[in-house]
Protein backbone atom coordinates (compact mmCIF):
# COMPACT_ATOMS: atom_id res chain seq x y z
CA UNK A 1 0.00 0.00 0.00
CA UNK A 2 2.83 2.77 1.10
CA UNK A 3 4.54 1.33 -1.83
CA UNK A 4 1.68 1.58 -4.34
CA UNK A 5 0.23 5.16 -3.11
CA UNK A 6 3.25 7.28 -4.92
CA UNK A 7 2.54 5.52 -7.95
CA UNK A 8 -0.79 6.19 -7.71
CA UNK A 9 -0.38 10.06 -7.20
CA UNK A 10 2.53 10.19 -10.07
CA UNK A 11 -0.13 8.19 -12.25
CA UNK A 12 -2.88 10.83 -11.38
CA UNK A 13 -0.69 13.56 -11.86
CA UNK A 14 0.35 12.40 -15.42
CA UNK A 15 -3.28 12.01 -15.92
CA UNK A 16 -4.15 15.19 -14.58
CA UNK A 17 -1.46 17.33 -16.81
CA UNK A 18 -2.58 15.02 -19.62
CA UNK A 19 -6.31 16.48 -19.03
CA UNK A 20 -4.90 19.78 -18.87
CA UNK A 21 -2.64 19.96 -21.99
CA UNK A 22 -6.08 18.14 -23.95
CA UNK A 23 -8.56 20.92 -22.13
CA UNK A 24 -5.71 23.83 -23.45
CA UNK A 25 -5.82 22.25 -27.60
CA UNK A 26 -9.94 22.54 -26.90
CA UNK A 27 -9.73 25.70 -25.58
CA UNK A 28 -7.44 27.08 -28.51
CA UNK A 29 -9.42 25.10 -31.09
CA UNK A 30 -12.76 26.79 -29.73
CA UNK A 31 -10.91 29.68 -30.02
CA UNK A 32 -9.85 29.12 -33.88
CA UNK A 33 -13.13 28.32 -34.57
CA UNK A 34 -14.75 31.00 -33.42
CA UNK A 35 -12.13 33.39 -35.13
CA UNK A 36 -12.70 31.66 -38.31
CA UNK A 37 -16.61 32.29 -37.75
CA UNK A 38 -16.23 35.62 -37.51
CA UNK A 39 -14.16 36.33 -40.44
CA UNK A 40 -16.76 34.28 -42.49
CA UNK A 41 -19.51 36.11 -41.31
CA UNK A 42 -17.21 39.21 -42.73
CA UNK A 43 -16.94 38.21 -45.70
CA UNK A 44 -19.63 37.08 -46.51
CA UNK A 45 -21.58 39.40 -45.50
CA UNK A 46 -18.94 42.13 -47.08
CA UNK A 47 -18.69 40.10 -50.17
CA UNK A 48 -22.50 39.74 -51.17
CA UNK A 49 -22.63 43.27 -51.22
CA UNK A 50 -20.52 43.61 -54.49
CA UNK A 51 -23.15 41.36 -56.52
CA UNK A 52 -26.13 42.84 -54.98
CA UNK A 53 -24.63 46.76 -56.20
CA UNK A 54 -24.95 45.61 -59.90
CA UNK A 55 -28.86 43.84 -59.44
CA UNK A 56 -29.63 47.16 -57.77
CA UNK A 57 -27.28 49.78 -60.26
CA UNK A 58 -28.41 47.90 -63.53
CA UNK A 59 -32.62 47.59 -62.70
CA UNK A 60 -32.14 51.39 -62.25
CA UNK A 61 -30.30 51.58 -65.49
CA UNK A 62 -32.67 49.42 -66.73
CA UNK A 63 -35.67 51.62 -65.37
CA UNK A 64 -33.49 54.63 -67.00
CA UNK A 65 -33.62 53.14 -70.53
CA UNK A 66 -37.58 52.89 -70.05
CA UNK A 67 -37.84 56.28 -69.34
CA UNK A 68 -35.56 57.25 -72.53
CA UNK A 69 -38.02 54.78 -74.72
CA UNK A 70 -41.34 55.79 -73.72
CA UNK A 71 -41.18 59.33 -75.92
CA UNK A 72 -39.96 57.12 -78.93
CA UNK A 73 -43.04 54.91 -78.44
CA UNK A 74 -45.52 57.67 -78.01
CA UNK A 75 -44.63 58.51 -81.78
CA UNK A 76 -44.45 54.99 -82.98
CA UNK A 77 -47.45 53.49 -81.47
CA UNK A 78 -49.81 54.88 -84.25
CA UNK A 79 -47.83 52.78 -86.90
CA UNK A 80 -49.05 49.23 -85.10
CA UNK A 81 -52.44 47.57 -84.94
CA UNK A 82 -54.60 47.11 -81.90
CA UNK A 83 -52.79 44.12 -80.64
CA UNK A 84 -49.31 45.29 -81.19
CA UNK A 85 -50.23 48.04 -79.20
CA UNK A 86 -51.36 46.12 -76.42
CA UNK A 87 -48.64 43.67 -76.27
CA UNK A 88 -46.33 46.62 -76.25
CA UNK A 89 -48.48 48.21 -73.62
CA UNK A 90 -48.44 45.60 -71.32
CA UNK A 91 -44.73 44.60 -71.41
CA UNK A 92 -43.84 48.45 -71.24
CA UNK A 93 -46.01 49.51 -68.35
CA UNK A 94 -46.76 46.89 -66.27
CA UNK A 95 -44.68 43.92 -66.88
CA UNK A 96 -41.07 44.88 -66.71
CA UNK A 97 -42.15 47.68 -63.96
CA UNK A 98 -43.73 44.33 -61.81
CA UNK A 99 -40.43 42.32 -62.79
CA UNK A 100 -37.96 45.44 -61.62
CA UNK A 101 -40.01 45.79 -58.42
CA UNK A 102 -39.87 42.00 -57.28
CA UNK A 103 -35.98 42.28 -57.95
CA UNK A 104 -35.32 45.44 -56.34
CA UNK A 105 -37.60 44.52 -53.31
CA UNK A 106 -35.89 41.42 -53.44
CA UNK A 107 -32.37 42.94 -53.05
CA UNK A 108 -33.44 45.22 -50.29
CA UNK A 109 -34.19 42.25 -48.29
CA UNK A 110 -30.86 40.69 -49.08
CA UNK A 111 -29.14 44.35 -47.94
CA UNK A 112 -31.20 44.42 -44.54
CA UNK A 113 -29.79 40.84 -43.75
CA UNK A 114 -26.52 41.25 -44.51
CA UNK A 115 -26.35 44.82 -43.26
CA UNK A 116 -27.32 42.56 -39.96
CA UNK A 117 -24.75 40.00 -40.29
CA UNK A 118 -22.32 42.60 -40.92
CA UNK A 119 -23.29 44.40 -37.86
CA UNK A 120 -23.25 41.50 -35.45
CA UNK A 121 -20.01 39.94 -36.74
CA UNK A 122 -18.69 43.92 -36.05
CA UNK A 123 -19.66 43.38 -32.62
CA UNK A 124 -18.34 40.44 -31.86
CA UNK A 125 -15.22 42.14 -33.37
CA UNK A 126 -15.57 45.13 -31.50
CA UNK A 127 -12.53 46.80 -29.04
CA UNK A 128 -13.79 47.75 -25.99
CA UNK A 129 -13.22 50.72 -24.72
CA UNK A 130 -13.37 50.40 -20.62
CA UNK A 131 -14.37 53.24 -18.40
CA UNK A 132 -16.54 54.05 -15.61
CA UNK A 133 -20.10 54.60 -15.89
CA UNK A 134 -22.82 55.92 -14.40
CA UNK A 135 -25.39 53.31 -15.69
CA UNK A 136 -28.48 54.73 -13.61
CA UNK A 137 -28.43 57.92 -15.96
CA UNK A 138 -27.41 55.98 -18.86
CA UNK A 139 -30.13 53.87 -18.77
CA UNK A 140 -32.47 57.22 -17.91
CA UNK A 141 -31.50 59.07 -20.70
CA UNK A 142 -31.66 55.85 -23.15
CA UNK A 143 -35.15 55.59 -21.80
CA UNK A 144 -36.31 59.47 -22.25
CA UNK A 145 -34.81 59.34 -25.72
CA UNK A 146 -36.81 55.71 -26.31
CA UNK A 147 -40.27 57.13 -25.40
CA UNK A 148 -39.49 60.22 -27.54
CA UNK A 149 -39.97 57.85 -30.20
CA UNK A 150 -43.04 56.07 -28.50
CA UNK A 151 -44.81 59.39 -27.30
CA UNK A 152 -48.03 57.52 -27.39
CA UNK A 153 -47.21 54.94 -24.94
CA UNK A 154 -48.01 55.31 -21.37
CA UNK A 155 -45.67 53.30 -19.46
CA UNK A 156 -45.23 52.92 -15.45
CA UNK A 157 -41.08 52.76 -16.01
CA UNK A 158 -38.65 52.51 -12.70
CA UNK A 159 -34.95 52.46 -12.36
CA UNK A 160 -33.24 51.98 -9.30
CA UNK A 161 -29.95 53.30 -8.21
CA UNK A 162 -27.87 50.71 -10.38
CA UNK A 163 -24.24 50.42 -9.50
CA UNK A 164 -21.36 52.07 -11.45
CA UNK A 165 -19.58 50.29 -13.79
CA UNK A 166 -15.98 50.23 -15.72
CA UNK A 167 -17.33 48.81 -19.32
CA UNK A 168 -17.49 50.39 -23.59
CA UNK A 169 -19.59 53.31 -22.97
CA UNK A 170 -21.38 52.45 -26.79
CA UNK A 171 -21.59 48.85 -26.13
CA UNK A 172 -23.35 49.60 -23.17
CA UNK A 173 -25.76 52.25 -24.86
CA UNK A 174 -26.27 49.38 -27.59
CA UNK A 175 -27.28 47.26 -24.63
CA UNK A 176 -29.75 49.56 -22.99
CA UNK A 177 -31.39 50.54 -26.31
CA UNK A 178 -32.00 47.33 -27.40
CA UNK A 179 -33.60 45.64 -24.26
CA UNK A 180 -35.92 48.60 -22.89
CA UNK A 181 -36.90 48.99 -26.92
CA UNK A 182 -37.90 45.06 -26.60
CA UNK A 183 -39.89 45.36 -23.61
CA UNK A 184 -41.68 48.25 -25.16
CA UNK A 185 -42.36 46.84 -28.33
CA UNK A 186 -43.79 43.65 -26.25
CA UNK A 187 -45.62 45.12 -23.28
CA UNK A 188 -49.77 43.95 -23.77
CA UNK A 189 -51.94 46.06 -25.22
CA UNK A 190 -54.08 44.58 -22.55
CA UNK A 191 -53.17 46.35 -19.34
CA UNK A 192 -51.07 49.20 -18.32
CA UNK A 193 -47.51 48.27 -19.12
CA UNK A 194 -44.72 48.17 -16.75
CA UNK A 195 -40.76 48.38 -17.32
CA UNK A 196 -38.14 48.14 -14.02
CA UNK A 197 -34.69 48.32 -14.35
CA UNK A 198 -32.94 46.74 -11.15
CA UNK A 199 -28.97 45.70 -10.18
CA UNK A 200 -27.09 43.82 -8.18
CA UNK A 201 -23.36 42.45 -7.53
CA UNK A 202 -22.50 39.03 -7.75
CA UNK A 203 -19.79 39.12 -5.45
CA UNK A 204 -18.92 34.63 -6.48
CA UNK A 205 -19.39 35.03 -9.89
CA UNK A 206 -17.59 38.11 -9.69
CA UNK A 207 -20.21 39.75 -12.53
CA UNK A 208 -22.49 42.36 -11.93
CA UNK A 209 -26.45 41.62 -12.70
CA UNK A 210 -28.91 43.69 -14.69
CA UNK A 211 -32.35 42.95 -14.81
CA UNK A 212 -35.08 44.58 -17.23
CA UNK A 213 -38.69 43.27 -15.72
CA UNK A 214 -41.87 43.85 -18.14
CA UNK A 215 -45.43 42.59 -17.32
CA UNK A 216 -45.61 41.94 -21.06
CA UNK A 217 -46.75 39.45 -23.51
CA UNK A 218 -44.37 36.88 -22.17
CA UNK A 219 -42.92 33.45 -24.19
CA UNK A 220 -43.88 30.27 -23.85
CA UNK A 221 -41.34 27.80 -22.88
CA UNK A 222 -40.89 26.04 -26.60
CA UNK A 223 -40.02 29.31 -27.95
CA UNK A 224 -37.60 30.07 -25.37
CA UNK A 225 -34.41 29.04 -27.30
CA UNK A 226 -35.71 30.95 -30.24
CA UNK A 227 -34.94 34.27 -27.98
CA UNK A 228 -31.55 35.05 -28.58
CA UNK A 229 -30.72 33.48 -32.20
CA UNK A 230 -30.27 35.68 -34.91
CA UNK A 231 -32.83 36.63 -37.37
CA UNK A 232 -35.24 34.56 -34.73
CA UNK A 233 -37.90 36.05 -32.54
CA UNK A 234 -40.70 34.06 -30.24
CA UNK A 235 -44.22 34.49 -30.63
CA UNK A 236 -46.31 35.81 -33.08
CA UNK A 237 -44.63 38.34 -35.55
CA UNK A 238 -45.94 41.35 -35.21
CA UNK A 239 -42.95 43.69 -34.36
CA UNK A 240 -41.13 44.92 -37.55
CA UNK A 241 -37.46 44.14 -37.91
CA UNK A 242 -35.25 41.38 -38.08
CA UNK A 243 -35.24 40.04 -34.93
CA UNK A 244 -31.59 40.54 -34.06
CA UNK A 245 -32.11 42.69 -31.24
CA UNK A 246 -30.90 40.43 -28.30
CA UNK A 247 -28.46 38.39 -30.56
CA UNK A 248 -26.52 41.52 -30.61
CA UNK A 249 -26.89 42.19 -26.71
CA UNK A 250 -25.88 38.68 -26.51
CA UNK A 251 -22.83 39.43 -27.93
CA UNK A 252 -21.76 42.51 -26.28
CA UNK A 253 -22.30 40.80 -23.11
CA UNK A 254 -19.70 38.03 -23.93
CA UNK A 255 -17.60 40.61 -24.64
CA UNK A 256 -18.06 42.10 -21.44
CA UNK A 257 -17.17 39.08 -19.54
CA UNK A 258 -20.92 38.01 -19.00
CA UNK A 259 -24.12 36.42 -20.47
CA UNK A 260 -27.81 37.25 -21.45
CA UNK A 261 -30.34 35.09 -19.74
CA UNK A 262 -34.31 35.43 -19.89
CA UNK A 263 -37.18 33.87 -17.43
CA UNK A 264 -40.80 33.97 -18.58
CA UNK A 265 -44.30 33.52 -18.81
CA UNK A 266 -46.42 33.47 -21.12
CA UNK A 267 -48.87 36.44 -20.29
CA UNK A 268 -47.02 37.45 -17.44
CA UNK A 269 -43.94 38.82 -18.30
CA UNK A 270 -40.41 38.71 -19.04
CA UNK A 271 -37.17 39.69 -17.18
CA UNK A 272 -33.84 39.62 -18.86
CA UNK A 273 -30.80 39.60 -17.23
CA UNK A 274 -28.00 40.63 -18.72
CA UNK A 275 -24.10 40.49 -16.50
CA UNK A 276 -20.79 41.95 -16.89
CA UNK A 277 -17.64 41.44 -15.32
CA UNK A 278 -17.36 43.10 -11.81
CA UNK A 279 -13.82 45.08 -12.83
CA UNK B 1 -0.46 75.28 -74.82
CA UNK B 2 -3.40 73.90 -75.34
CA UNK B 3 -5.59 73.33 -71.98
CA UNK B 4 -5.28 69.43 -71.35
CA UNK B 5 -8.58 67.19 -70.33
CA UNK B 6 -7.99 65.14 -67.22
CA UNK B 7 -8.21 61.54 -68.02
CA UNK B 8 -10.15 59.51 -65.87
CA UNK B 9 -8.61 56.06 -64.15
CA UNK B 10 -11.15 53.56 -62.83
CA UNK B 11 -9.49 50.81 -61.26
CA UNK B 12 -12.84 48.83 -60.28
CA UNK B 13 -12.17 44.58 -60.26
CA UNK B 14 -16.01 44.41 -60.85
CA UNK B 15 -16.57 44.87 -64.28
CA UNK B 16 -20.89 45.71 -63.24
CA UNK B 17 -19.64 48.34 -61.09
CA UNK B 18 -16.98 49.87 -63.52
CA UNK B 19 -19.80 49.70 -66.30
CA UNK B 20 -22.42 51.42 -63.73
CA UNK B 21 -19.98 54.20 -63.06
CA UNK B 22 -19.09 54.33 -66.71
CA UNK B 23 -22.62 55.22 -67.52
CA UNK B 24 -23.04 57.32 -65.08
CA UNK B 25 -20.15 59.31 -66.12
CA UNK B 26 -21.31 60.02 -69.10
CA UNK B 27 -24.83 60.82 -68.61
CA UNK B 28 -23.14 64.27 -67.89
CA UNK B 29 -21.89 64.76 -70.87
CA UNK B 30 -18.25 64.57 -70.63
CA UNK B 31 -15.94 63.06 -73.40
CA UNK B 32 -13.31 62.87 -71.02
CA UNK B 33 -11.09 59.80 -71.48
CA UNK B 34 -11.75 56.78 -68.94
CA UNK B 35 -9.08 53.99 -68.60
CA UNK B 36 -10.44 51.02 -66.85
CA UNK B 37 -7.85 48.89 -64.57
CA UNK B 38 -9.21 45.84 -62.92
CA UNK B 39 -6.48 45.09 -60.52
CA UNK B 40 -3.78 47.52 -58.29
CA UNK B 41 -0.71 46.57 -59.56
CA UNK B 42 -1.70 47.42 -62.78
CA UNK B 43 -2.93 50.33 -61.64
CA UNK B 44 0.48 51.13 -60.42
CA UNK B 45 2.46 50.12 -62.90
CA UNK B 46 0.26 52.68 -65.18
CA UNK B 47 0.64 55.15 -62.58
CA UNK B 48 4.34 54.85 -62.66
CA UNK B 49 4.64 53.72 -66.42
CA UNK B 50 6.70 50.04 -65.38
CA UNK B 51 5.70 46.82 -66.50
CA UNK B 52 3.22 46.34 -69.40
CA UNK B 53 3.07 50.19 -69.25
CA UNK B 54 6.99 50.71 -69.37
CA UNK B 55 6.61 52.79 -72.94
CA UNK B 56 3.40 54.36 -71.91
CA UNK B 57 3.38 58.02 -70.74
CA UNK B 58 0.87 59.05 -68.33
CA UNK B 59 -1.33 61.75 -68.88
CA UNK B 60 -0.05 65.08 -67.68
CA UNK B 61 -4.16 65.54 -66.17
CA UNK B 62 -5.11 62.86 -63.87
CA UNK B 63 -8.26 62.16 -62.02
CA UNK B 64 -8.03 58.42 -59.76
CA UNK B 65 -11.33 56.72 -59.29
CA UNK B 66 -10.24 53.28 -56.67
CA UNK B 67 -11.76 50.82 -55.00
CA UNK B 68 -10.50 49.35 -52.18
CA UNK B 69 -11.03 45.34 -52.45
CA UNK B 70 -8.84 44.88 -55.34
CA UNK B 71 -6.67 42.18 -56.46
CA UNK B 72 -2.80 41.65 -56.24
CA UNK B 73 -2.61 44.91 -54.56
CA UNK B 74 -5.60 46.10 -52.74
CA UNK B 75 -6.79 50.31 -52.75
CA UNK B 76 -4.67 51.00 -49.45
CA UNK B 77 -1.35 49.96 -51.16
CA UNK B 78 -2.01 51.60 -54.77
CA UNK B 79 -2.63 54.83 -52.52
CA UNK B 80 0.01 54.72 -50.32
CA UNK B 81 2.55 54.26 -52.97
CA UNK B 82 0.66 57.40 -54.80
CA UNK B 83 0.58 59.79 -51.81
CA UNK B 84 4.53 58.82 -50.81
CA UNK B 85 5.65 59.35 -54.50
CA UNK B 86 6.40 62.74 -55.37
CA UNK B 87 5.36 62.38 -58.87
CA UNK B 88 1.97 61.02 -57.92
CA UNK B 89 1.49 62.68 -54.54
CA UNK B 90 -0.49 65.45 -56.42
CA UNK B 91 -3.05 63.61 -58.47
CA UNK B 92 -6.49 63.56 -57.06
CA UNK B 93 -7.87 59.97 -55.77
CA UNK B 94 -11.39 59.79 -54.87
CA UNK B 95 -12.04 56.07 -52.85
CA UNK B 96 -14.97 54.60 -54.66
CA UNK B 97 -16.26 51.50 -52.80
CA UNK B 98 -18.57 49.26 -51.09
CA UNK B 99 -17.28 49.61 -47.78
CA UNK B 100 -18.85 52.05 -45.18
CA UNK B 101 -16.17 50.78 -42.29
CA UNK B 102 -15.34 53.81 -40.25
CA UNK B 103 -11.65 52.37 -39.99
CA UNK B 104 -11.48 51.87 -43.37
CA UNK B 105 -12.46 55.79 -44.57
CA UNK B 106 -9.87 56.75 -41.24
CA UNK B 107 -7.26 54.95 -43.15
CA UNK B 108 -7.63 56.34 -46.68
CA UNK B 109 -7.98 59.65 -45.53
CA UNK B 110 -4.85 59.42 -43.03
CA UNK B 111 -3.35 57.64 -46.48
CA UNK B 112 -4.05 61.05 -48.53
CA UNK B 113 -6.89 60.35 -50.58
CA UNK B 114 -8.78 63.18 -51.45
CA UNK B 115 -12.80 62.07 -51.30
CA UNK B 116 -13.49 58.67 -49.97
CA UNK B 117 -17.58 57.79 -51.43
CA UNK B 118 -19.41 54.24 -50.45
CA UNK B 119 -21.42 52.29 -53.02
CA UNK B 120 -24.83 52.26 -51.17
CA UNK B 121 -27.06 49.85 -52.03
CA UNK B 122 -30.52 51.65 -50.87
CA UNK B 123 -29.73 55.00 -52.15
CA UNK B 124 -28.49 53.68 -55.59
CA UNK B 125 -29.80 56.82 -57.17
CA UNK B 126 -28.04 58.82 -54.79
CA UNK B 127 -24.85 57.45 -55.75
CA UNK B 128 -25.35 57.80 -59.53
CA UNK B 129 -26.19 61.15 -59.18
CA UNK B 130 -23.19 62.10 -57.13
CA UNK B 131 -21.03 60.17 -59.95
CA UNK B 132 -23.08 62.22 -62.58
CA UNK B 133 -22.30 65.40 -60.80
CA UNK B 134 -18.45 63.93 -60.21
CA UNK B 135 -18.61 64.23 -64.03
CA UNK B 136 -20.06 67.41 -64.72
CA UNK B 137 -17.12 68.51 -61.81
CA UNK B 138 -14.73 67.37 -64.13
CA UNK B 139 -15.50 68.94 -66.81
CA UNK B 140 -14.70 72.25 -65.52
CA UNK B 141 -11.93 70.89 -63.01
CA UNK B 142 -8.06 71.95 -63.73
CA UNK B 143 -5.24 70.42 -61.93
CA UNK B 144 -1.74 70.70 -61.49
CA UNK B 145 0.11 69.37 -64.91
CA UNK B 146 2.31 66.49 -64.18
CA UNK B 147 5.89 66.32 -65.18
Amino acid sequence: MQQHQPQSRKQLLEELEELRYQLDLARSRARQYQDEYKKMAYVVSHDLRSPLINLKGFSAELRFSLAEIEPLLERALPRLDESERETLSRALEADIPESLHFIESAVQQIDEFLGAVLCLSRMTRRTLKLEPLDMTEMVQQTWDGLMEEYPDRAIDFSVDSLPQVVADKESMEDVWQELLENSVLYLSPERPGEIQVTAERRPADEVIAFHVRDNGRGIAEADMHKVFEPFRRAGKPTVDGLGMGLAYVQALARLHGGTLECTSEIDRGSTFTFTIADR
Amino acid sequence: MPEQMVTILLVEDDPGHARLIERNLRYSNISNDIVRLANGQEAVDYLFCQGKYEDHTRPSSLLVLLDLNLPVLNGFQVLQRMKSNEETKHIPVVMVTSSDDSRDIAKCYDLGCNVFLTKPLVDYEQFAEAIRKLGLFLSVVRMPEGD
